[in-house]
């Protein structure tokens, strides 16, 4: 991994209780939709565990690495449309109940079935067809087609769901169901209790199939004020927060209780163009030029920009991908930072310097706003500078700054010129380019809100995703990100770091980028680092 | 007094009906609905997201979603909470006592507090020692500097100073987190009096700093009446003739501001549950409206509009008490 700064090197004593200050809730804790969320997701996901989990080394296309977990193997069809799970026989329910193969077929009906809620329903309908039960202990998985990621795509959509407790009550009434309060896993965490919007507990399962958690007790504080929230953690109220703000970070390292973990992002943010005039088929009149929005590109200094808000802590953006991702490319040409050129592009295409600065063309201005998000502070502070570096060359450039619904509402009816977009990229670099650069990605539930189509895209995505190997994928992979870059639909600017504070008595070892819940259950308390929370508590689950 | 409690009763459902109408326009009219901002990311699949909005209603016209909610609002249904995937109803079960407690408490030190300080301001004159005077003079402007700072900025500094600085008390939060359900009944009241003890003294700096000011002036308008120097001429202790002579005239002016401070209360309790993480109606508001989540929204606001209808009526009937002519004068 990359610069991942471990706490380890020291061994953790068994049982405690960790806090863990979170800045939201989740809807739910059923995990079809509690999926939705990162907050949902680090709730829910020590509570269930799937039918395998991604290796240390994270890959989505290299199946042997992939680890155990309900299922404790799997063999393939010869034509590899078919993989066949063996459940682990030890695994149970947190009542007691076995796992078995209808408990499979029960998670993978649900969370396919919009009615449910579900967040992952075009992820699995994609790639599988059907899933059908064997024996109590054996269930296949057939697919539509083959692919590199086939494998993990279905794994990672959906876990098994007790089909004792869920089998017999309809989908569209189970995430209001008394399961979705209190929800009973398989995972190394069982449910303790929940106070919406406060406090969320979970305790280790002593009898856990694969060994039980070294921590006793996790509490999720739930708060919505950063502030608050690094205050807490400073004062040893809390034992880790997930992602402290920027303006806390300096006052963490200064605190010798606090250790800072630096976790690459899996998230990467653009400039994103709308090249249509408002919801229209007609080109923008400034970015529906490919010219205009090259010399944008050309125009900003990305590097100052990350300097100067991330202050060396961040990564440039290098495309319409996540670093973190199997078929990110450091080698891609980008666009070449260089003012003049820029401005003389402009002039060539007819953009003339008025007399009150702002180049104008016809009697119209090279004007365009950018929309930035009232919860990020670093979007706007982008925007900000985007506006300076621009109107150095005669760009007139207005930013509006909008809470994430009113977004929303702008984007999906595309009235707007441009928007500063952050995605959290998933492990596959499938999903993240059918939903915004790949054909149809203008429709529902796509974020192509600019209209960026591009036959070229399309063709290369078409053959990246039926590659049969991960050589040929990534060079389709390669061809489709020039080719975006090229086209300039939008400018990649940045990667946000994610700093997480945590207590020094915390042993948390690695965290995985975009899943830091991934490995609580081996996180530990230092010897010596017992405080009075740590002792435990045998009290019944109650709901 | 009965007919003036039934016209302020009237009042009262009036002021709730516009506001509660208001709200439900405004969050209408606000750009974006509930699932608009989970367009942005993709986190929630486009058919899940179409079904949601059908099962909400959010795709019926305006007036047919209002005549719905003003329905169900009559049956005493407030919906379900988009955000929190539950009935509002339970949502404002668990949060409307906590913000009752702090609220209570904050008020109850704040006027309380205020009234003693505000009346003790009001009685230095000439009369009094120089060290009194000067002491009185600080504290005036120590209370003007709070009214003149707003509201969070009070609520961080108090929480910066005695928690984060000092470690006086817990930095948020309403219990103990891992320590709270393994104590006894009376250790658990404590720890929740703990907790409480900051963001409450908080909201009572902050009420209490207007009601000082308001007493201050009653005080001395009364102090200045001919009542007072002939009681004073009778020969009556000064005590007796602050206490039970000038405090209990000047109290009325000062039981309707009471009734006035609960809307701005509402607001501070919002910062301050915020900031010290208390998990209230304030917070629980300011999240569903901007979350979009309409049906939490309007129910915090009709939670919030009885409290402060409430607390009016009470500051109306307790003025009318006090001085019956009030009453009176409403026939």
């Amino acid at each position: 991994m990359l610069a991942i700064a471990a706490c380890s090197g020291r061994e953790g004593s068994g049982g405690g209780t960790v806090i863990v200050a979170l800045g939201a809730d989740t809807k739910s804790l059923f995990p079809p939709v509690a999926a939705g969320t990162v907050q949902g997701r680090a709730m829910v996901e020590p509570m269930f565990d799937p039918l395998a989990e991604l290796g240390a080394s994270l890959s989505t296309v290299d199946v042997a690495s992939f680890a155990p977990r309900l299922a404790q193997s799997w063999t393939w069809s010869a034509d590899s449309l078919t993989v066949t799970f063996t459940l682990d026989p030890r695994a149970r329910w947190h009542d007691g109940a076995p796992v078995r193969a209808a408990d499979v077929r029960l998670g993978y009906d649900i969370a396919r079935d919009p009615a449910s809620g579900s967040s992952t329903v075009a992820d699995l309908s994609a790639a599988v067809d059907a899933v059908t039960v064997v024996d109590s202990l054996h269930v296949a998985a057939h697919f539509s087609h083959r692919s590199p990621e086939q494998f993990y795509q279905f794994v990672a959509s959906f876990v098994p769901l007790p089909s004792h407790l869920l089998g017999a009550i309809p989908h569209d009434s189970l995430a209001t169901s008394a399961f979705s309060r209190a929800p009973v896993g398989s995972g190394p965490f069982r449910f303790v209790s929940w106070k919406q919007g406060e406090r969320f507990e979970m305790a280790a399962v002593d009898t856990f199939y694969r060994g039980r958690a070294k921590l006793d007790r996790v509490i999720f504080s739930v708060n919505g004020d950063p502030s608050t929230l690094a205050k807490q953690l400073f004062a040893g109220e809390a034992d880790f927060y997930e992602l402290l703000p920027a303006s806390e970070v300096a006052t963490a390292a200064t605190k010798k209780t606090v250790q800072l973990i630096r976790t690459p992002s899996m998230n990467y943010a653009f400039l994103q163009f709308n090249l249509h005039d408002g919801a229209s088929t007609k080109p923008h009149p400034v970015l529906g030029d490919a010219g205009v929005r090259r010399a944008l590109a050309m125009a900003l200094d990305r590097r100052a920009m990350l300097q100067n808000v991330f202050e060396g802590a961040g990564r440039l953006a290098m495309g319409p991908f996540s670093s973190m991702q199997w078929s990110a490319d450091s080698t891609l040409r980008q666009p070449r930072f260089d003012r003049t050129a820029a401005a003389s592009l402009l002039d060539s295409l007819g953009w003339k310097i008025g007399a009150d600065g702002t180049r104008a063309k016809n009697g119209h201005p090279l004007a365009f706003s950018i929309i930035a998000a009232s919860s990020s502070k670093p979007r706007q502070q982008y925007a900000q500078l985007i506006q300076e570096q621009l109107r150095q060359i005669g760009v007139k450039v207005e930013v509006e700054v909008m809470d994430p619904p009113a977004i929303g509402a702008k984007v999906t009816s595309h009235t707007f010129d441009s928007f500063i977009q952050n995605l959290t990229a998933g492990r596959s670099p499938v999903g993240g380019l059918h939903q915004t650069w790949y054909k149809g990605s203008t429709g529902p539930g796509g974020l192509n809100f600019g209209g960026y189509a591009s036959a070229a895209v399309d063709l290369q995505a078409d053959s990246a995703f039926s590659a049969l190997t991960t050589t040929d994928a990534r060079r389709h992979y390669r061809a489709v990100y020039q080719q975006i870059i090229d086209d300039a639909p939008a400018i990649f600017l940045f990667e946000q770091p994610t700093i997480s504070g945590a207590h020094t008595r915390l042993v948390t070892g690695a965290l995985r980028p975009g899943a830091w819940w991934k490995s609580i259950e081996q996180w530990a308390i230092a010897p010596g680092g017992h405080l009075p929370r740590d002792i435990p508590r045998d009290a019944p689950p109650k709901s | 007094m009965f007919r003036f409690l039934l016209g302020r009763l009237a009042q009262s459902a009036l002021v709730l009906g516009l506001a509660v109408s208001v709200v439900f326009a405004l969050l209408r009219a606000a750009p974006g609905d509930p699932l608009s901002g989970s367009t942005l990311d993709a986190t929630t699949a486009p058919a899940t997201r179409e079904l949601l909005r059908r099962q909400y209603a959010l795709n019926r016209p305006l007036l047919e979603q209002y005549a719905h909610f003003v329905g169900s609002a009559l049956r005493g249904e407030l919906g379900m909470s988009l955000s929190r995937g539950r009935p509002v109803a339970q949502v404002l079960r668990d949060v409307v006592p906590n913000t009752v407690l702090l609220m209570g408490t904050g008020l109850f030190l704040g006027i309380l507090g205020g009234i003693a300080l505000g009346a003790w301001q009001g009685s230095r004159d000439t009369r009094s020692s120089a060290t009194s005077a000067r002491v009185a003079r600080m504290s005036e402007r120590i209370g003007l500097a709070i009214i003149a700072t707003p509201e969070y900025i009070v609520a961080t500094a108090m929480l910066t100073l005695f928690a984060a600085t000092w470690r006086l008390f817990p930095i948020g939060g309403m219990v103990s987190l891992g320590v709270h359900d393994s104590l006894g009944p009376v250790a658990r009241a404590g720890d929740v009096l703990w907790h409480l003890t900051l963001p409450a003294l908080t909201l009572a700096l902050i009420v209490g700093a207007g009601v000082a000011r308001y007493q201050r002036t009653e005080m001395r308008l009364v102090l200045a009446r001919p009542f007072i120097r002939t009681a004073r001429a009778k020969g009556v202790p000064e005590a007796r003739v602050l206490v039970h002579h000038a405090l209990r005239n000047a109290l009325g002016p000062v039981i309707t501001l009471c009734g006035l401070l609960l809307p701005s209360l509402v607001g501070g309790a919002v910062f301050v549950e915020a900031i010290f993480a208390w998990p209230g109606m304030g917070r629980t508001m300011v999240e569903a409206v901007t979350g979009r989540d309409y049906p939490l929204a309007i129910g915090a606001v009709i939670v919030s509009s009885v409290l402060v209808a409430l607390g009016g009526l009470l500051a109306d009937v307790a003025a009318a008490v006090a001085d019956p002519r009030l009453a009176r004068g409403r026939r």
